[in-house]
């Protein structure tokens, strides 16, 4: 098994992905490897509990773009939610959104680490 | 040729994204935020084309437009934005400022190349087209001055001077303006500006051609019917001005042209003519070139006497026997003579 193989399982969009990266899948594991370290990087529960919700929404944001970027469909749809949530003001929701987004985003975040 | 990409996104992942793209044909500047953009761009001159991210710590991408558009830089670089935001006023405002292109993210490798690489082709082109446009104008303007100080020339000729008080003339209001601008900024030009009020300046005596041979050589000291003839070359300046065709010189050195012409011998107290204007309802560059006019001309000599040397004419300015002058223009002027202008 392969890295793209594996993620492929956990619902990446693995061709769309290739799009993207104009078939240089070298590039794109490249990319991969590095997300878990953004996310590290990046916490928005951590700012929701804290209530500074603007750093919450950047961090989102920041997340959002690159698994976007990375075709990590499943993620992008949720933080994609929850950054709609944050704009109308219902962080609530948004905490909610979050924590159903937690567990895949920590399942995509172990299967990249087993190759880093 | 400018030859290099500017990256600006404060995720690693996307700057890579975009870097790839793009290694094999440029150099790539990267920067985690606004400010380090703003520094990248201020060292380097060869850089095609800016991504610009929008949300970012420490300085922000709208932050980063606005900088552009204060320097100008946006009018010379192509900036595409590339974020993940919908914000739709946020994405009209960064188009109102100059950015040439939205990207939204997630995007495809292939498609931003195709559009960045146009764009970047249409400013090479755009950039080399003013750079021929600006290098034509110029020459255009440099045989319409040579025209002018030609006519200039003749007035001064039949005034019994040389070409050389206009071309003083000329000089010292070049070098008084931009001194001026630099010691007192109400007063202050670009340099094209003070180049266009200095070549205008030239032309402060055109109205003479309009005064009698017979008065403008008189050896002896001048009736006052005479006196009151000269002066009306300031205002019959400004008829000869308004005769001439239209495109000769741009509009703004024609009102440089007229003004100077018809307000050069005003004076700060209102003891000038033809109008007694006083204080700055004088334009500052026709009190500037009065200022010149009556140094160049106490150097020259006269039909009715010899020209004085320079430090008695600088003295006389001093003391007001020429009118009185602008105290800021005169403290401009004993800054040109400490710097030894007067003695080179």
């Amino acid at each position: 098994m392969s890295l793209i193989e594996d993620i492929a399982a956990l619902g990446v969009d693995v061709e769309d992905a290739m799009g993207r990266f104009m078939d240089n899948s070298a590039l794109y594991e490249r990319m991969l490897r590095k997300l878990p370290k953004l996310i590290e990087e990046v916490p928005v529960m951590e700012f929701i509990e804290s209530e500074d919700f603007d750093t919450a929404l950047s961090n989102a944001h920041a997340i959002k773009g690159v698994v976007g970027n990375l075709s990590i469909v499943p993620l992008h749809e949720k933080y994609t939610q929850i950054m709609e949530y944050f704009r109308d003001g219902d962080f609530a929701k948004a905490r909610e959104v979050l924590e159903e987004t937690l567990t895949l985003q920590q399942q995509i975040v172990d299967c990249i680490n087993k190759y880093n | 040729m400018k030859n290099s990409i500017l990256i600006v996104d404060d995720q690693e992942i996307n700057r890579v994204l975009i870097a790839e793209l793009f290694r094999e044909e440029y150099n790539i500047f990267e920067a985690e935020n606004g400010k380090q953009a703003l520094e990248i761009l201020e060292k380097n001159s060869d850089i095609a084309a800016v991504m610009l991210d929008l949300i970012m710590p420490v300085m922000d991408g709208m932050e980063v437009l606005f900088e552009l558009n204060r320097t100008g830089k946006i009018y010379h670089i192509p900036v595409f934005i590339i974020t993940a935001a919908d914000n739709t006023q946020m994405l009209a405002e960064a188009y109102g400022l100059g950015a040439v292109d939205i990207i939204p993210k997630p995007f495809r490798m292939i498609f931003i190349k195709s559009r960045i690489e146009n764009i970047i082709e249409l400013y090479r082109h755009r950039n080399e087209l003013v750079e021929v446009v600006e290098d034509n104008v110029g020459k255009i303007n440099k045989n319409t001055y040579k025209l002018v100080e030609s006519l200039a020339a003749l007035v001064e000729f039949r005034d019994g001077g040389s070409s050389e008080h206009e071309k003083q003339v000329r000089h010292i209001t070049k070098h008084l303006m931009t001194i001026l601008g630099a010691m007192y900024p109400e007063y202050e030009f670009d340099p094209a500006t003070v180049d266009k009020i200095s070549i205008a300046s030239v032309l402060h005596d055109i109205g003479k051609i309009a005064v009698s041979d017979s008065i403008l050589k008189k050896p002896e000291k001048l009736t006052d019917e005479e006196f009151e003839a000269v002066k009306t070359h300031t205002t019959r300046g400004c008829d000869i001005l308004a005769e001439m065709p239209e495109g000769v010189v741009d509009q703004e050195t024609f009102r440089y042209c007229f003004d100077i012409c018809r307000y050069h011998h005003e004076r700060w107290d209102g003891s000038g003519y033809p109008d007694g204007l006083s204080g700055n309802d004088i334009p500052i560059w026709a009190q500037a070139v009065g200022l010149a006019d009556v140094y160049s001309s106490l150097i020259s000599p006269r039909v009715y006497r010899d020209a004085f040397d320079s430090e008695t004419a600088l003295q006389m300015i001093r003391d007001g026997k020429c009118g009185s002058f602008n105290p800021k223009l005169l403290k401009a002027w004993e800054k040109l003579v400490d710097e030894g202008y007067f003695t080179k």
